[in-house]
Parts: C-alpha cells; sequence; structure tokens
C-alpha cells in the first residue's frame, strides 16, 4: 500500500507543479502580449511627436519670414506641409504596428487552456483588414510578405497549436517588421533635431536684429528659451560632440545658459530597445523554459513600459 | 545586403554628415550676436535642413519605384549640395570651421553621387 500511496502523492505533487507552470506560461504571454501592446502605443506617440516638431518649426520658420520681409505675420492656421512623414506613412507604419499586437494577441491566445483558440471577433476583423491594407500600401515586399503571414497566422485555426512552435515559424517574420520600425526611428530623430537647431539659429536671428534696433527686451530672451526647450523636449540628439566643442572654434563660449547645447533626449532609443526585447521574448517562447520565458518577458514589460512613460513625459 | 538597404544606408550616412555641419553652424551662430551673420548662418542652415529632410523622406519610402525615383532625384541635387559647400566659405568668416563644414558638406555629396 505504501508505495501506491507515495506514487499517487508523488503524482499530485508533479500535477501541482505542472499546473503551476501553466499558469506561469499563460501569465508570461499576457505580459508578452501587453509588451507587445505598449510598444506600439509609444510608436504611435513618437510618430505624432516627429509631425508635431517638424509643423512647429515651419510654423515658427514663417513667422520668422514675416518679420524679416517685414509683411503682416500670419496668424491663420496655416495647413502644415509634412517634410519627415505624411498621413499616409503614418497609416502605413500603423499597419506594422497593428501586425505586431496581433501576432502577440494570437501567442496569448495559443497558450489558454481553451481548445478553441480564435482571437475575439473585433482582432479576427482587424488581422482580415490587415489583410487587405498592407497589399498596395507601398511597403517592400519583405514586409508586406511578413504583415500578411502575420495576419494569416493570426486567423489561422489549424497550424499553430503549440506557442514554441508559433514562436519558432514566425520569428523570421517578426524580426522583419520589427526591423523596419527600428531603423526609421533612429533617422526621425536626426530630423526632429534639426527642426529644433535650426529654430535656434532662427530666433537668435530675430533677437540680434532686435538689439540692433534697441527693442530687445528680456522678455524676449525668456519666450525664445521656452521654444527651444519645448521643441527638445519632443525628442533631440546634438550634433556630433565636435560640432560642440568650443576647442572647434577657438572662441571663448558664448554666455547663454547651461542648457545652451541641449542635453540628449532621445526617444528612438528607448523604442528600439524594447522592439528588441520584444523579438528577444518572442526568441525566449520558441526556444526556452518558463523560467527562461518569464525573465525575457519582464524585461520587455520593463523596456515598453520606460518608452511609454518617456513619451508620455515628452508630450506633458 | 540588399540594393534597397544598401542606398537607405547611404542616405543615413549623409544625414549624419549633414548633421555635423550643422552643429557647426549652430555652434557659430552661440558665438555671435552680429544680425547680418545670422541672418546668413540662417539661410545655409535652412538650407541643409530643407535637404535632411528630403534625404529621411527618401529613407522612409517603402515602395520600390517612388524609392527609385527618390533617390535620383537626390543624385541629381548633390550638384546643387556642391554649390552650398562654396557658400559657406563666403559666410563663415572662420577659415577653420568653414573648411570643417565644407568637408562634411563635400563627404555628403560623394556619397549621394554613388545612388
Amino acid at each position: 500500500m505504501q508505495p501506491t500511496k507515495l506514487t499517487a502523492i508523488c503524482g499530485a505533487l508533479l500535477l501541482v507543479e505542472g499546473c503551476a507552470g501553466l499558469s506561469q506560461l499563460q501569465s508570461s504571454m499576457s505580459k508578452f502580449d501587453q509588451g507587445a501592446h505598449q510598444v506600439a502605443t509609444s510608436e504611435a506617440a513618437f510618430y505624432a511627436n516627429v509631425r508635431t516638431a517638424d509643423c512647429t518649426y515651419q510654423n515658427y520658420e514663417s513667422i520668422i519670414d514675416s518679420v524679416k520681409q517685414k509683411a503682416p505675420v500670419n496668424l491663420g492656421t496655416s495647413a502644415c506641409k509634412p517634410t519627415i512623414l505624411t498621413d499616409d506613412e503614418i497609416a502605413t507604419r500603423q499597419l506594422l504596428m497593428d501586425a505586431i499586437t496581433l501576432y502577440a494577441d494570437k501567442i496569448q491566445a495559443l497558450a489558454t487552456d481553451d481548445s478553441n483558440k480564435s482571437l475575439s471577433d473585433d482582432s479576427q476583423k482587424l488581422a482580415k483588414d490587415l489583410n487587405s491594407e498592407i497589399k498596395g500600401s507601398g511597403v517592400a515586399t519583405e514586409v508586406e510578405t511578413a504583415v500578411v503571414a502575420i495576419s494569416e497566422m493570426a486567423l489561422d485555426q489549424r497550424r499553430f497549436k503549440d506557442i514554441k512552435d508559433a514562436s519558432s515559424s514566425m520569428e523570421p517574420t517578426l524580426e522583419v517588421v520589427v526591423g523596419a520600425l527600428k531603423a526609421e526611428n533612429t533617422s526621425f530623430i536626426a530630423g526632429l533635431s534639426s527642426k529644433t537647431d535650426g529654430t535656434e539659429i532662427a530666433l537668435r536671428t530675430i533677437l540680434a536684429d532686435e538689439a540692433k534696433h534697441h527693442t530687445l527686451t528680456s522678455s524676449d530672451v525668456i519666450a525664445a528659451q521656452q521654444v527651444i526647450s519645448a521643441m527638445r523636449a519632443l525628442g533631440y540628439v546634438p550634433s556630433t560632440p565636435s560640432a560642440n566643442d568650443e576647442s572647434t572654434t577657438g572662441k571663448p563660449r558664448s554666455a547663454g545658459t547651461g542648457a545652451q547645447r541641449g542635453a540628449t533626449i532621445d526617444p528612438a532609443a528607448k523604442l528600439n530597445e524594447a522592439l528588441d526585447s520584444l523579438v528577444a521574448a518572442n526568441k525566449a517562447i520558441a526556444t526556452v523554459g518558463t523560467g527562461g520565458i518569464e525573465a525575457s518577458v519582464n524585461d520587455l514589460v520593463a523596456r515598453a513600459e520606460a518608452a511609454q512613460a518617456f513619451q508620455a513625459a515628452l508630450t506633458k | 545586403m540588399a540594393t534597397q538597404d544598401a542606398q537607405k544606408q547611404c542616405l543615413l550616412n549623409a544625414v549624419t554628415l549633414l548633421r555635423s555641419a550643422e552643429g557647426l553652424i549652430v555652434q557659430l551662430s552661440r558665438n555671435t550676436t552680429d544680425a547680418d551673420v545670422l541672418v546668413q548662418l540662417n539661410t545655409e542652415f535652412s538650407y541643409i535642413d530643407s535637404f535632411i529632410s528630403q534625404l529621411l523622406h527618401a529613407q522612409a519610402i517603402t515602395d520600390d519605384a517612388t524609392f527609385d525615383s527618390a533617390t535620383a532625384a537626390i543624385a541629381q541635387q548633390a550638384s546643387a549640395l556642391q554649390a552650398e559647400e562654396s557658400d559657406i566659405k563666403k559666410v563663415v568668416a572662420d577659415v577653420a570651421t568653414a573648411a570643417k563644414i565644407s568637408g562634411y558638406i563635400g563627404q555628403a555629396v560623394s556619397i549621394l553621387a554613388t545612388l
């Protein structure tokens, strides 16, 4: 009797441990999904900031042009002509982010105990819409192929039964979509920073002109400083260090605030770190055990939250 | 690396160089209170910023045909950027700094000519 009772106890313990492992896995997949959605939201906020900086610079350039040419200042709401990202291009990038969140939703669904691992009706509709909208959107062929593959995976009922199989099969596809987003994040910051530096020079020009005509006031200087601070807060990476080195000009540093050169505020770096951690978490799901998956997903959530908090602070 | 990827890297490399040129112009603007000089620096900077925006916009294009058109246009406009390289030397009094700025622009022109 003893061995049978012992066997039963051991079996029960194994069952409990197995259930605990399954719950931990489901919890990890929930976090994976959460992290993916947070990254997508942060990416969308970043694009909005790129647009804001672009239009802000255009606005100040037009004001400055009016003053320089002694023409009436345009106080109307002129339409901004985006120079970095158009509305269509932002919409296309939203499709890539929809692909990422759909993928994470499906992975989470595959991890459930339910026999029916379908996504919600809304998510299925999103997947079908994504499948049609990405075609002809103008994205590169390999990106279109990747997004189509994700939308089909999201709708699939037969092929993917296991999260390890799914995440392993889809790993290259996910990397294509993430890679496309990452490359642009870095370049867009350069554009933002250029707009901010341009505004600084334009404002210095105005202040110098006022000084020349003895009309410069301290309020004007303060207002100009506030404009530059606000623009830098959207995201700013100074050009190469050698450009800000006083030894380059041989002249003493001009009077001004300590923040004259501008500290680096790089939302692109935070976003790219979060995107990298998304890929890493997916790889962990494909290859390692529950503990390793948990660690990787926790890293994703931490980086996604950091990117989201960063964007929230910038837009205040 | 695919051809478009290599071209996009060229665009990014050119952006980096032009940003370096901009950085020197910004530094010059911080070291003068002469309104006339600042007007000239503002003009030069605006031109370079406009070119950077054009490069970044091309880099963001994903449709192959549209990208090819954009890069062809940029390659043709590289000569105008080369003219900018000469203008800088007339605007910036400090010879060493002017040479650095022109150098960055010249390197960007060389890269864009390979598109």
